[in-house]
């Protein structure tokens, strides 16, 4: 009886921290299923047959220029090149710098409710990081050109490093 | 338009709230039948806990569109995951029909709905006006210190020219910090779990909760520490954590110290090759502590002269593993006429401990260095070219007062005519501040008062000309913030879910919007999100690594062993030559408090507790209830003395000082000195439309005169006496 009654425990416990720290499942959406099976080769026919209607994913540095002015909300900017190059010139809005091979280990700050726009150099590795994005489930664009090659050469404004001062008195609540 | 009553605003905040949620369920009833039939989808995000200044980083859990519950986030270093009942209260009040949804106008009758554009319209046309006729001196900002308010309050100040922008510190810890800042160079904080001794002066870490201090000091307690509480009452904290009790008279602290100082310089106890690579003035300080000898300190503190000396012994025993604890508001944080000394005194004991930046020692963490919004890109207003109207930091009023202002001199100076419109951000002046007739009245004299929060206050019922309400943090996102720790962080508040009220706005929302209506708008061209990205920079992060991931570490790890001091001389100043040019003592020396008890007579006393926060909780029903089942509002008062009035524990007292008595329950112990009575503060509550706890308890501000003590400036919160007797 005794020992019902821990394992009945355990069970619980389990079930109420399970909840608890239960997160969204990565469910594929549903234009990624392919002949009715989700299997990554069905979402990879499925990216390369559907790229040509999307622009091949990638958005010119105009456009991308004026949905962000008017629509900011509905995009991320995430630049993949280095630190260094990124805090020279940068697209203002950027949510986020992070070098192409660190895409992967990153991939939880990306949102899903949003389209993701990756900018590089010229726009090859940028095109690489949207196709693996894309087949695995995120509404992902390329800009063309390259942050670099597109969007500065356009002469489309950038941002450097922010002047640091240095931090007020803080005078904090109390407990 | 029709005016507002209780009835129409929970009618109001109803279909507001039915309006907010994409899915509308129309009761709590309906959601749950509509949460059991679909499979939980929860969602978590990090946040930080308003309900208190510790602002603990939490977790917040979302079901079904709802919040469903939170938790402390263990990754935050100051908290290590642990939360309070406050913190759970808090974030259950995003759905409390109190909340208010909707910006309020007085008139002659009561508060009327408006719309934010007629607000903003009708605010920044009295705010012209004022800025015209009197110009930006005549304009305050007075806030509960927050992140948030300490960047948007003070650059709408700056925007309109004005330099007074406000917070709590001096009925809070401007003595404590203007003492440590002219002794140390800035307030260190307690290596709890590293140190072998320590010593708390009056403060009560798990009543007026201290984050750090619990996480760490247990650790310590585990290895053999010991800990000493010197407080006119055994706290539940003393009780708890404390291996000894120091019962002192309220407000002799200083003395206790002075011969402490006496018997570590006399007894060779100090550390020598410290004091002197690393201090200025020690012959001063001998000179000046010669007189003070234990039994000098037994006759003022009333304690046996065998503690005060073994005490100090043991401490320097264990140096420099040992500290007395820096305190918050406490003993001396803004109680005393000798509250500054009293702060520059424990600053002294800890240097002559040779303790600071040393293991198990006072330290001085560094915090994240953060960025700020780039100027030749965000236009950043001004310095207000006049001087503080509250006279802080100016020759000839308060020159050593802290930057943040005297909000407790703002009503009187408003009386004077010398303020016109005042800003009041999360803040409770009619409560929180000693004196409510002068509070109250003197704030009645602005042409424009402007009260920001989430609830009715008592400043909003009597003072506030217009109400903005602002939505609960789980509603949105907040400012960058840095931990300061061993390890460094920063934490941002984000948003957990759609918000109940539309109507409520972010503080952010409201400055800006409120600053474009004054045709200030160039020095707010920017959203918070812009603000943040430019505070991360400098840490290579962006907002969204804390929105997705809490807490972030900030920089390398602090560690130990650094000797600079930001003050004038970079050394430890023992004797403070900014102290003697503006004609103070450079050393500490005694001073009594300002008011003594006579025979019949109790000093009144005060502190919080773990359940409440300041005034902000008494409409709280989680809150409120633990202080009803429990009594907290009820007074300590010495057995001893209580027998001699005739008083049972549990019975009803009539306090009463000058023109003002108040009944209140009380609670009978020998756990509080004889010559004190003990008043929790959160209670007393005199805005009817908080209900739950109206005129609950007694509030220790009715009692306390209005005053203001030379060196810092601050409030002399416990310089008060009052009279009891049976009900
Ligand atoms: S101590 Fe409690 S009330 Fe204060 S911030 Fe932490 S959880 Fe919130």
């Amino acid at each position: 009886m005794g020992r019902f009654l821990v394992i009945f425990l355990v069970i619980i416990s389990l079930f109420v921290s399970g909840c608890a720290q239960e997160e969204p499942k990565n469910v594929v959406p549903e234009s990624q299923v392919f002949a009715g099976e989700v299997t990554v080769e069905g979402t990879v026919k499925r990216y390369f047959a559907d790229s040509p209607d999307r622009g091949m994913n990638m958005i010119d540095a105009k456009v991308l220029l004026e949905e962000l002015e008017t629509n900011r909300d509905q995009y991320f900017l995430v630049d993949i090149r280095s630190r260094e190059d990124f805090e020279k010139g940068y697209i203002d809005s950027t949510d986020l710098n992070v070098a192409f091979a660190q895409v992967g280990y990153n991939l939880d700050l990306l949102p899903r409710d949003k389209t993701i726009v990756v900018g590089c150099y010229s726009g090859q590795t940028a095109g690489q990081v949207v196709a693996a994005l894309r087949i695995a489930g995120y509404d992902a664009y390329s800009i063309r050109g390259g942050i670099t090659g597109g969007w500065i050469n356009a002469g489309f404004p950038t941002v450097g490093a922010p002047v640091v001062d240095p931090s007020a008195e803080s005078s904090g609540g109390c407990g | 338009m029709k005016k507002m009553n209780r009835r129409s605003f929970i009618k109001l905040s109803t279909v507001a709230m039915a309006a907010a949620s994409g899915t509308v369920y129309t009761s709590k009833a309906k959601w749950t039948e509509a949460a059991s039939k679909t499979p939980p989808s929860i969602t978590r995000s990090f946040s930080v806990c308003n309900s208190c200044g510790n602002r603990c980083n939490i977790i917040a859990f979302k079901r079904q569109g709802r919040l469903w519950r939170i938790s402390g986030n263990p990754r935050d270093n100051k908290t290590g995951g642990k939360i309070c009942a406050r913190g759970h209260a808090y974030a259950a009040m995003v759905y409390d029909r109190y909340r208010l949804g909707t910006p309020l106008k007085r008139m002659s009758n009561g508060f009327e709905p408006i719309s934010w554009e007629q607000a903003y319209e009708e605010i920044s046309d009295k705010l012209k006006d004022i800025l015209r006729k009197n110009g930006p001196e005549a304009i305050f900002w007075s806030e509960y210190s927050k992140p948030i308010s300490n960047f948007y309050g003070a650059r709408f100040m700056a925007a309109l020219g004005s330099p007074n922008w406000t917070t709590h510190a001096s009925t809070c810890f401007a003595a404590r910090n203007v003492g440590f800042n002219h002794t140390l160079g800035g307030l260190p904080t307690g290596d709890y779990e590293n140190t072998k001794y320590v010593v708390f002066i009056g403060r009560a870490p798990a009543d007026g909760i201290g984050t750090s201090i619990l996480k760490g000091l247990p650790m310590a307690k585990q290895k053999g520490a010991k800990v000493v509480a010197v407080d006119p009452r055994l706290s539940y904290s003393a009780n708890s954590l404390a291996n000894e009790w120091m019962a002192i008279r309220p407000g002799t602290d200083l003395a206790l110290l002075l011969a402490w100082i006496h018997i570590m310089i006399k007894e060779n106890l100090y550390d020598r090759e410290f004091v002197s690579k690393h201090t200025v003035g020690f012959s001063d300080l001998e000179a000046a502590v010669s007189q003070y000898t234990p039994a000098w300190a037994a006759g003022i503190t009333g304690l046996p002269e065998e503690q005060i000396s073994r005490v100090v012994k043991e401490m320097a025993a264990a140096k420099p593993a040992a500290f007395v604890e820096p305190g918050w508001h406490a003993a001396y944080g803004s109680n005393y006429r000798n509250s500054t000394q009293t702060a520059r005194a424990i600053a002294i004991i800890n240097a002559l401990l040779g303790n600071l930046n040393q293991p198990g020692g006072l330290c001085f963490y560094s915090g994240a260095n953060l960025g700020s919004l780039d100027s030749s890109r965000h236009q950043a207003p001004p310095n207000s070219p006049y001087k503080r109207v509250d006279g802080a930091g100016v020759a000839g009023k308060y020159p050593l007062a802290l930057g943040s202002g005297l909000h407790h001199l703002l009503p009187g100076l408003a009386k004077e005519g010398k303020f016109k419109a005042g800003f009041f951000y999360s803040i409770n002046p009619a409560r929180t501040v000693p004196d409510r007739e002068y509070v109250v009245s003197g704030y009645k004299n602005l042409e424009l008062s402007v009260v920001i929060d989430w609830q009715f206050s008592e400043t909003a019922e009597h003072v506030a000309d217009y109400i903005l309400p602002e939505s609960h943090p789980l509603e949105r996102d907040g400012i960058v913030e840095p931990i300061s720790a061993r390890m460094p962080q920063v934490s941002m508040q984000s948003k957990a879910i759609e918000p109940v009220h539309p109507g409520a706005r972010g503080l952010d929302r409201i400055v800006t919007e409120l600053a474009q209506a004054m045709g200030f708008g160039r020095y707010f061209d920017f959203k918070l999100d812009d603000l943040n990205k430019a505070m991360l920079f400098p840490l290579k992060l962006f907002p969204v690594h804390l929105q997705q991931r809490g807490p972030q570490v900030a920089g390398g790890a602090w560690d130990y062993g650094q000797t600079m001091f930001r003050t004038p001389s970079g050394k430890v100043e023992l004797a403070s030559g900014t102290f003697a040019e503006h004609g103070f003592s450079k050393v500490p020396i005694w001073e009594s408090p300002l008011i003594e008890p006579s025979s019949g007579e109790f000093r009144i006393i005060h502190g919080h507790q773990a359940y409440l926060t300041h005034s902000q909780t008494i409409n709280n029903p989680y809150l409120v209830s633990i202080a009803k089942d429990y009594h907290g509002e009820a007074i300590w008062i010495n057995s001893k003395k209580a027998r001699e009035l005739g008083i049972a524990d549990g019975s009803d007292v009539i306090v009463s000082a000058k023109g003002y008595e108040n009944k209140v329950r009380c609670k009978v112990t020998e756990r509080i000195h004889p010559e004190a009575i003990f008043v929790p503060a959160g209670y007393g509550s005199f805005a009817s439309k908080l209900e739950r706890g109206f005129e609950l308890g007694i509030s220790m501000n009715d009692f306390v005169p209005h005053a203001s003590e030379d060196i810092s400036g601050h409030a002399m919160m416990q310089e008060a006496v009052v009279s009891i007797r049976k009900a």
